[in-house]
């Protein structure tokens, strides 16, 4: 019978969403548990796990992406005033990722080529097309293009986020560009030593990463029915706090595990519908969310470093004997 | 070793040539842009104004220098700043200018003791930890803001008198006894000189006998002190400071940031302390000419940031050896 | 004379770092006035030795005094305060900070007035320490980082200097110094010596060693051997302490000639690079150990970079020897497709992903054969990979999902050999193959080496251990600043004085 072991880091997301899940209930009276907020908790959900999907990618290498928001928000703007201009409803969603797409190319390029480092690169980047897409919205007013309705439905978000989880689990935990990913996470040098093209690598997470980015600004511009200089604000911060929370390392690397994405994704969704349900002023949405976020990657960090210390005593025990 | 020092006369020459052309470069370009704006430019009291302007962005980028010298990146700063104004605000309204100053101070002080704790306790980095003390002082000022819609007041606003150390001339001195005071941390305080060298390499200094911990904390502590008072001039300047939520603070410490990575990559011709103000008058600059030119705020500008501060942090990553992620 | 005090004593220092017995209850007196040196091969623990004394490494076990007191270092600045100075191995400086700060860094209390500290006299006293010690002339004022390695080691020399020592350690500084320079540390220990102040210092070259030092303490694999008196003693004594067998033998090979096949595997022509390697012109044949020994300054391990193409030579070309003809390698995806492998010497930093397993360190070099359709790896054949390189190579552990890091030097460097050795291979680079690893092992990576020449696969073999190259190689390449300065074959019997020679 195969054993499978499970290790106590890996629990702890687990056991802290459930604790999450008690927690709000009792605390909105039952009212998160009802069909209505669970329906609601979906919408929310779908765009940070997606997001999740491309950025997990990025983090798996150690670096960052806070840009996908932003780029979201920028491809899907850009994307709907050329529909608008030609009439074809039809290309607006590949118009959206083949932009999304380029722009993580740009990124992955420019962070491979110059070496500089990914947060203050995405950073900048999330800065300077927030500030373009506040010109485009405020000179020309953009909606969704006509037909499109379908887009912003449920089902169809759902569809398009199982798919895309089945996709990415294949790539990131079963094909070799995935456990490339993760080596170099793991540590840079080796890899590179081995004669693997880790430039390469990066520049396709960065491109996938922003692939994800445009498939979430797209379902997200059609269900608030145009572009406006909010649309999928912060979406990256809480894309990369659902990682987090799921328990990855920042570092990346063999930690990065879909699963964990997913379960932080939900984690975070429920905080803040949780949060909202409650009647939480935003001040204290906003002050809890930070704290937790410090919170979790205390205790992911620590009991990392415990199981560690306990593997290693293990084994010289183990080694001495032998 | 005499290798050493031929090579060294002739890299002191070419740098010389590079400095006198590039200031020259600028010149030439102030004239042209003058002209395109119809003479509006080069005014003794456009450029007073930028001077005003430039200062609360200074102060902060000299903070910024201490941490980014200290190999951290927090951005929690934008959030620090507007934490520091309020309180200043608050103070300065009741108790004087005096208290302004001291309690604008004492935030920014505490605040970065606060990040740095966390930093050095529990192992989280910086950058992460950052974002969410930037959430935290971010619903900080919400509260207050929420606290004073619910009284029917706006929040605190200085007047007259209050606001002395936004105004002229005072502001320029407010901006020179910054500078001295960087100046004199960063080159000739031991404290300045220790929290460089665990900056730059940690394992080394360790052997040398610098105390981490303490050197990592106070140093952070002396960049709260620039954020204090950055606050303080801040609020006295612009009379009053909105509360900001949803990490929009961010986008205030990007000026800093960009005039801090270009006072980096010319840190070879220039003390970065130096470097540091010009940087961000030159900026200022920029977007004095863009407004000039017609450009509506909150568009381009944060576009053309965005696009100096990955051209800087391209320049001064240009001799970086190793991984960078 | 009266017979000298002990200024330093040792009992029963007994250090380990995991599962590897860095030091082994090593007992030990140095005398007021005495030059000692320590001779060992890599890994046999002179350095963890010296680090503990000088307060770099905590004290597990064993106790210290100097002069009659007892002395428990937490820190080198405690260690300075006993007048005990240390030079390590690595550089030693922030590279931000001008040396002459850097020299005084840790303890600028004596400087400051209150919070603040005038750099000038930073300087002044950096000078007056050089100018008493008669050193050549240093410029303080420079930042650390835009100093050659030489002049760094300099200043390194005035800061152990300001600390007055009663004991100066040295751990193999003379290895990046001109003659010049190693002049002056000759002259300085001298005066040392007069002074009643001693000197323990490690140097691979035993020349030196010998004509410097008054004693000498071997180690080996952690253990101290002996001290001799070095004017009663001499080089091939000390090696066969420090190696403690025969050279001949089933250790390494046992045959005296060059064994390989004609065909020519890899080619380097003319190649030159950043760091100073200039005009390299060697052949590599099927089956054969081509060794290149030196100094680490020397550009041996350079050398291996540029042949796998992680480095790009600034001139010349590396070329291998395919079925297709001649091909110029750029960059190592090309190399590691055309069955060439590296093995790097840094092995904890760079060859291995520590905190993985073995299973995922092991398969890393072979996912690209691996690689099914859609790029799919079949998580039962990695596992045959790992399981098989574990078997193969009698990887001491409690299974391949066991982490890296816990396993002990020589295992590690049997993961990080195997996970090449499970291919099949043309050319094989390894640098420094047996560095802090246990003579059993050592022995069992000499016979994998054996093994690999037998199936025709070209070797080539970077190594400072020289025993290693005699005993191993078809043909020896001795580097010394960048250049080939000979070319010795089996045939002619290896020499180990005019190797040496060669090599400083």
């Amino acid at each position: 019978m195969k054993k499978i072991k499970v290790n106590s880091i890996d629990i702890i997301p687990v056991l802290i969403l459930v604790i999450l899940v008690v927690i709000f209930a009792i605390l909105s009276g039952g009212l998160s548990l009802s069909s209505y907020n669970i329906g609601k908790l979906i919408i929310q959900l779908v765009p940070i796990m997606l997001g999740s999907l491309g950025v997990i990618f990025v983090v798996s290498l150690g670096s960052t992406d806070i840009s996908i928001g932003a780029n979201a928000a920028m491809a899907a703007t850009l994307a709907a005033m050329v529909t608008l201009k030609t009439g074809q409803s039809l290309i607006f969603f590949p118009l959206t990722v083949v932009i999304s797409s380029l722009i993580g190319l740009l990124i992955g390029t420019i962070a491979t080529k110059f070496k500089v480092g990914t947060f203050i690169l995405t950073l900048a980047m999330l800065i300077g097309c927030r500030g373009f897409l506040n010109y485009v919205v405020s000179s020309v007013k953009i909606t969704t293009p006509k037909g499109l309705k379908l887009l912003a439905t449920t089902p169809f978000a759902l569809a398009v986020l199982i798919v895309s989880i089945a996709i990415v689990y294949y790539v990131f935990e079963k094909t070799k560009f995935g456990y490339y990913c993760k080596c170099v996470g793991e540590n840079e040098r080796t890899i590179r030593s081995v004669g693997i093209n880790v430039d390469k690598i990066r520049v396709t997470c960065f491109v996938i990463s922003g692939f994800f980015a445009g498939v979430v600004g797209v379902t997200q511009l059609c269900r608030v029915g145009g572009a406006t200089n909010t649309l999928c604000n912060m979406l990256e911060m809480r894309v990369q706090m659902a990682i987090f929370l799921g328990g990855i390392l920042t570092t990346g690397g063999f930690s990065a595990k879909l699963y964990k994405a997913i379960i932080g994704s939900i984690t975070i969704t429920i905080i803040e519908n949780g949060l909202t349900i409650c009647g939480a002023s935003s001040q204290v949405s906003e002050a809890v969310e930070g704290i937790l976020l410090v919170a979790i990657l205390v205790i992911t960090i620590y009991f990392n470093r415990v199981a560690e210390k306990k593997v290693e005593q293990e084994v010289v025990e183990e080694l001495i004997s032998m | 070793m005499g290798e050493v020092a031929v090579k060294s006369e002739g890299a002191k020459k070419s740098k010389y040539v590079k400095s006198i052309i590039l200031v020259v470069c600028i010149l030439v370009a102030l004239i042209i842009v003058n002209n395109i704006v119809g003479g509006k430019l080069l005014t003794l009291g456009n450029f007073r104004v930028l001077i005003q302007s430039t200062t609360p962005p200074a102060l902060v980028a000299w903070g910024f220098c201490i941490i980014f010298t200290g190999n951290i990146t927090d951005l929690s700063p934008g959030a620090i700043v507007i934490l520091a104004s309020s309180v200043a605000g608050i103070m300065g309204a009741k108790y004087g200018l005096a208290a302004m100053l001291l309690f604008g101070i004492l935030s920014g002080m505490a605040c970065m003791l606060v990040n740095f704790t966390i930093y050095r306790v529990t192992k989280v980095p910086p950058w992460i930890a950052g974002l969410g003390m930037t959430m935290v002082y971010e619903a900080i000022i919400g509260y207050y803001g929420a606290w004073c819609t619910k009284h029917g007041q706006k929040v605190v606003t200085l007047t007259g008198v209050q606001r002395t150390f936004g105004t002229e001339p005072v502001i320029y001195i407010m901006l020179i006894i910054g500078f001295v005071i960087a100046y004199i941390f960063y080159n000739h305080s031991s404290l300045g000189i220790n929290f460089r060298a665990v900056g730059n390499n940690e394992d080394v200094s360790k052997i040398l006998g610098v105390k981490i911990d303490s050197t990592l904390i106070l140093g952070g502590i002396a960049a709260g002190f620039f954020f204090g008072y950055a606050g303080a001039v801040k609020e006295a300047y612009a009379g009053f400071v909105e509360p900001v939520s949803g990490l929009a603070s961010l986008s205030t410490v990007f000026q800093p940031m960009a005039a801090v990575l270009l006072a980096m990559a010319m840190s070879n011709m220039i003390n970065i302390i130096i470097g540091v103000p010009i940087s961000c008058f030159l900026i200022m600059l920029i977007f004095n000419v863009l407004t000039l030119l017609g450009v509506p705020s909150g568009t381009f500008q944060e576009t053309l940031l965005g696009v100096i501060v990955i051209l800087f942090a391209i320049l001064s990553s240009r001799n970086t050896k190793g991984v960078v992620k | 004379m009266a017979e000298q005090e002990v200024v330093l004593k040792i009992v029963g220092l007994d250090k380990s770092f995991g599962i590897t017995h860095a030091n082994c209850n090593i007992d030990l007196e140095l005398k007021k006035g005495e030059i000692r040196g320590l001779a060992g091969e890599n890994g046999s623990g002179k350095s963890t030795l010296l680090s503990q004394v000088a307060g770099l490494v905590p004290i597990d076990k064993g106790e210290l005094f100097v002069k009659g007191e007892p002395y428990m270092p937490k820190s080198p600045i405690e260690a300075q305060k006993r007048k005990i100075a240390m030079i390590v191995q690595e550089l030693g400086m922030v590279g931000e900070l001008p040396a002459g700060v850097n020299i005084f860094l840790g303890d600028m209390d004596k400087f400051s007035k209150g919070p603040f500290v005038s750099l000038s006299r930073f300087y002044k006293e950096a000078e007056e320490i050089r100018e008493k010690w008669e050193l050549p002339p240093l410029n303080f004022r420079r930042k650390a980082s835009s100093l050659n390695v030489e002049s760094r080691k300099m200043m390194e020399l005035v800061r152990a200097l300001a600390v007055n020592p009663d004991i100066l350690i040295l751990d193999e500084v003379t290895q990046s110094l001109s003659q010049d320079n190693r002049e002056v540390i000759y002259k300085l220990i001298k005066r040392f010596k007069a002074e009643g102040r001693s000197v323990l210092m490690i140097s691979h070259d035993l020349d030196e060693t010998l004509q410097v030092t008054d004693t000498i303490s071997v180690l080996r694999d952690g253990n101290l051997i002996g001290t001799v008196v070095s004017a009663e003693t001499s080089e091939t004594e000390l090696r066969r302490m420090m190696v403690g067998r025969d050279l001949s033998g089933s250790y390494y090979r046992e045959d005296q000639k060059e064994t390989h096949g004609d065909e020519v595997a890899l080619k380097l022509e003319n190649v030159s690079s950043e760091g100073g390697v200039r005009d390299v012109n060697v052949q590599v044949h099927e089956g054969e150990i081509l060794a290149f020994c030196g100094l680490s300054d020397s550009g041996i391990h350079d050398i291996g970079q540029i042949a796998y193409g992680l480095m790009k030579p600034t001139g010349g070309q590396v070329i291998l020897m395919t079925d297709q003809g001649e091909e110029v390698i750029k960059n190592p995806i090309q190399s590691l497709k055309r069955q060439m492998a590296y093995v790097p010497k840094d092995r904890d930093g760079e060859a291995m992903m520590m905190k993985s397993t073995i299973l995922q360190n092991t398969v890393l070099p072979s996912a690209e054969n691996l690689e099914g359709k859609f790029g799919y790896l079949d998580s039962a054949s990695l596992r045959a990979v790992a399981e098989d390189a574990k078997n193969q190579f009698l990887i001491k552990c409690t299974g391949v999902t066991q982490k890296v890091n816990a396993l002990s030097g020589g295992n590690k460097q049997k993961v990080n050999l195997g996970r090449w050795l499970v291919k099949d291979l043309k050319v094989l680079i390894v640098d420094c193959p047996t560095r802090g690893v246990d003579v059993g092992v050592k022995a069992y990576i000499y016979e994998c080496l054996r093994k690999a020449k037998e199936k025709g696969i070209a070797t080539l073999m970077i190594t400072d251990e020289l025993s290693e190259a005699m005993g191993m190689a078809d043909r020896i390449v001795v580097m010394k600043n960048g250049v080939t300065e000979k070319i010795i074959s089996r045939n002619e019997g290896f020499d180990e004085e005019s190797i040496i020679e060669g090599m400083i």
